[in-house]
């Protein structure tokens, strides 16, 4: 649609000079308008090129008139185009004289246009007929979302160039609803909005590596041939040096199992803590299961002892027994010092023609009568054990084989922490008893035992082993006897038992098969302080020192009594025969005059010679007579209960009833003295009565003077 | 007698390789001296075929641009890439240098 200002063709040729005049008198005119107020200017010479046409005023003055034609000079007017059909050039209809270069449809509407009037009746434009009847359930929520689409207001230019088209289509189907539709809002440049949103453009950023060349390093020598030959000569007396010293290297081995038994410890810590639980779970429901047991053992007293006078009895408690000692017979019981519910109990065998040959140590606990504490297997059958008083957690045990053992219990039960040599350090029989003696000058523990080889050896444990020294070898009072082959031999007697002086450390009494009694001291080794011939007929089983008078001790036998001694008296004060063989016999803690005994017919006998010096004021069946026999004895040292062990590996508990546990009442005058003080009172009082003057004193002479 | 004994000193003789200075790891530390040991004892009379043999495996074994020298008597300073250092006697009269330097 270009306006061609001029017909311009290259066939007309006066074309130039048609022009010229109108160039002309348009610059008179630009003259003209200067007019009068340009009289400054008039100086002024307008410069001309020297070919100019020059004109005169008429001939500027004429006027030329324009004319403009749709013809477009640019557009070919005869084009033509060779037609092979026909053989001959065809005239081609003239290019068309519009040319489209750009095409945007715009968005806006007029408002008086037909779509626009359309639109704003608020009218829907449907795309598929299908959708027809969705229109209509949207028109009832159109008008609810009346007050929405006025603030959606910036949509709707989209919506109607979206739908222009097909609206066409649907505009007389519309119509009728478009009529009930309010008229719509347009936007204009006071009612507009746009909404927009700018996102966030991410910086360009530019990355790269910059490395590090690998280090390096600066190495120079020099080298000859004699360097050579002295390195090598250097090193080779390097290499003899090592050599030399690689007996060391056993040694680093060592220290790599060492590593391994940490390890090992690590673990075993960790099981130890699983043990814990189990152990306090496992008395939880002992507690449980023998709930009865435990009130008894701490609430309950015979109430018929009121009314029977001088006579007790015995409430049989817990049983203990651990299953792989039930053929074992119970060698020894021995109560700790510091946990008063916790003891050992030693499982050996007393009949020698039994084919036991090994043995065992158990401690149980009052708290859990179904499985011992600590149980420690032994070569051989265990005779005795004593724990120490100042140092509970050591346990000295003595066996059929000689040999005696200190166990801690802390630790786990694999070894012994001292054991006698079995060669050179060793009792050449059974060992009868075993006692923890006072510690030596040294601070180093100590213990005696006694064995059936006669001998009395004391036990010092040093760092690492123990030191032996026979304090006493118990020789007949008999000629020597001749041996196999001309050797004449000093026949010694077997001890069975021994017993440490409460006060004073160095005396001692020991028993023997034979019968006799021998009060030593472990100052001489060779001399006996005084010997009790013929104190019993058969082996003394026992003898036990009184807990409050230190002279007074008793003794048991197989010759079925009990005596009770005082010492420097070749007689016994009280003689008791129960006809039946007595296992063991104890004082007790609590009184001065009451002794309690174990006998072979399965009977716990308990005396108190305060009350009855001639019977005992109990006696009481225990066990099946016919199955069992009882073996030992022990009391509690703060609670009244006893232990009995039997010879099938059971440990029967029994409390001791009111009567079996009187104490003295003191009287007005007696009120300041300790329980101590009365308890030797009272056995002092009872002794006077029995006790016969050693020598009668004569009557003085007196002279009668007559 | 010390004449004797002299003899005695001077009869030892070393062959087995023994290494001066060395900061590569044990495992390359090992191969290298091998290999060494395996060229010096190929090429006994011709020290640069030693070395070349030495240098083309080192350099197909770890890596380009390894360097050696292979003399009865020689002086150097260098400057090698740390880890790729090896100055060994071998066979009692010769010392041999290899390093890396890219």
């Amino acid at each position: 649609m270009r306006p061609s200002v001029t017909k311009r063709t290259p066939s007309k040729v006066t074309e130039l000079s048609k022009e010229l005049p109108r160039h002309i008198s348009f610059l008179k005119s630009r003259v003209d308008l200067g007019g009068g107020d340009m009289d400054w200017l008039r100086g002024k010479v307008f410069l001309k090129p020297e070919d100019q046409l020059q004109l005169s005023e008429a001939e500027l003055q004429e006027e030329i008139a324009r004319v403009l034609t749709i013809h477009n000079t640019r557009v070919p007017d005869s084009l033509v185009e060779w037609s092979w059909k026909l053989k001959n050039f065809i005239l081609l209809p003239p290019p068309p004289h519009l040319v489209t270069v750009l095409n945007v449809p715009g968005s806006l509407l007029h408002k008086d246009s037909e779509e626009a009037k359309i639109q704003l009746t608020g009218g829907l434009v449907v795309d598929t007929p299908f959708e027809e009847a969705i229109v209509y359930d949207d028109e009832e929520e159109r008008e609810e979302e009346e007050e929405e689409e006025e603030e959606a207001d910036i949509e709707e230019p989209e919506e109607i160039e979206d739908h222009k088209e097909p609206e066409h289509e649907h505009e007389h189907e519309d119509e009728e609803e478009i009529e009930k539709v309010k008229p719509k809002k347009i936007p204009n440049q006071f009612n507009f909005c746009e909404r927009a949103a700018l996102t966030y453009t991410n910086p360009m950023r530019e990355m790269s590596t910059q490395t590090i060349p690998p280090p390096t390093g600066i190495f120079n020598t020099h080298v000859f041939q004699w360097t050579i030959f002295d390195e090598y000569q250097a090193y080779f007396a390097q290499q003899q040096r090592e050599k030399e010293k690689e007996r060391r290297l056993p040694v680093l081995q060592l220290k790599k199992e060492d590593v391994k038994k940490k390890a090992q410890i690590e673990s075993t810590a960790l099981t130890y803590r699983m043990l814990q639980a189990a152990k306090t779970l496992e008395r939880m429901i002992n507690q449980n299961i023998f709930d009865e047991i435990a009130q008894d053992y701490r609430y309950w007293d015979d109430p018929s002892d009121e009314f029977k006078v001088g006579e007790g009895s015995l409430l049989p408690l817990w049983k203990f027994n651990y299953e792989k000692t039930k053929k074992h017979d119970v060698t020894d019981l021995c109560f700790n010092s510091r946990y008063y519910d916790l003891f050992a109990v030693s499982y050996g065998t007393m009949s020698f023609s039994n084919l036991i040959t090994n043995g065992t140590v158990c401690l149980f606990s009052l708290k859990n009568p179904s499985y011992p504490e600590w149980i420690c297997p032994t070569e051989s059958p265990v005779m005795c054990l004593d724990f120490n008083e100042q140092h509970p957690h050591l346990l000295v045990i003595g066996t059929m084989d000689g040999a005696v053992a200190v166990y801690n219990i802390m630790l786990p039960p694999t070894a012994p922490q001292y054991r006698s040599n079995d060669v050179v350090q060793k009792h050449g029989g059974i060992v009868w008893e075993i006692h923890w003696a006072p510690d030596t000058e040294e601070g180093n523990l100590a213990f005696y035992s006694v064995s059936i080889d006669g001998k009395i050896n004391y036990w010092i444990l040093s760092e690492n082993d123990l030191a032996l020294t026979t304090v006493m070898t118990l020789f007949l009072d008999r000629p020597p006897i001749p041996g196999p082959d001309g050797t004449i031999i000093t026949l010694k007697g077997c001890g069975t038992c021994l017993a440490f002086h409460p006060a004073d450390q160095n005396i001692f009494l020991v028993g023997t098969e034979e019968g006799t009694i021998y009060k030593c001291n472990t100052a001489y080794s060779s001399v006996y302080m005084r010997t009790y011939n013929e104190a019993h007929n058969m082996p003394v089983y026992r003898i036990v020192f009184n807990k409050f008078n230190s002279s007074i001790f008793a003794s048991c036998s197989g010759d079925w009594r009990i005596k009770i001694w005082e010492d420097d008296r070749m007689e016994p004060l009280f003689m008791f025969d129960l006809g039946i063989p007595i296992g063991d016999v104890q004082w007790a803690p609590y009184s001065s005059t009451v002794l309690a005994c174990v006998s072979n017919d399965g009977k716990v006998t308990v005396f108190d010679l305060n009350i009855n010096k001639y019977r005992p004021i109990c006696s009481q069946q225990i066990v099946s007579r016919k199955k069992y026999k009882l073996t030992r004895l022990a009391f509690n040292n703060k609670l009244p209960f006893i232990i009995v062990g039997d010879d099938k590996g059971t440990v029967n508990t029994l409390k001791l009833s009111p009567n079996l546990r009187l104490k003295v009442k003191p009287t007005k005058k007696q009120l300041h003295l300790t329980h101590r003080e009365l308890e030797i009172m009272k056995l002092e009082r009872l002794l006077s009565f029995v006790r016969e003057p050693a020598i009668l004193p004569p009557p003085k002479d007196t002279r009668v003077e007559t | 007698m010390t004449e004797v004994k002299k003899d005695d000193v001077v009869k030892i003789l070393h062959t087995y390789p023994l290494c001066r200075k060395c900061d590569m790891s044990d495992e390359m530390k090992q191969e290298a001296m091998e290999l060494c040991v395996t060229a010096a004892e190929k090429y006994a009379d011709n020290y640069e075929s030693v070395s070349r043999m030495i240098k083309e495996t080192m350099d197909k074994k770890f890596g380009a641009s390894w360097h050696t020298v292979v003399g009865e008597g020689y002086g150097f300073e260098i400057t090698y890439q740390l880890k790729h250092l090896l100055y060994m006697y071998c066979a009692g009269n010769l010392a041999i240098c290899i390093w890396k330097s890219a």
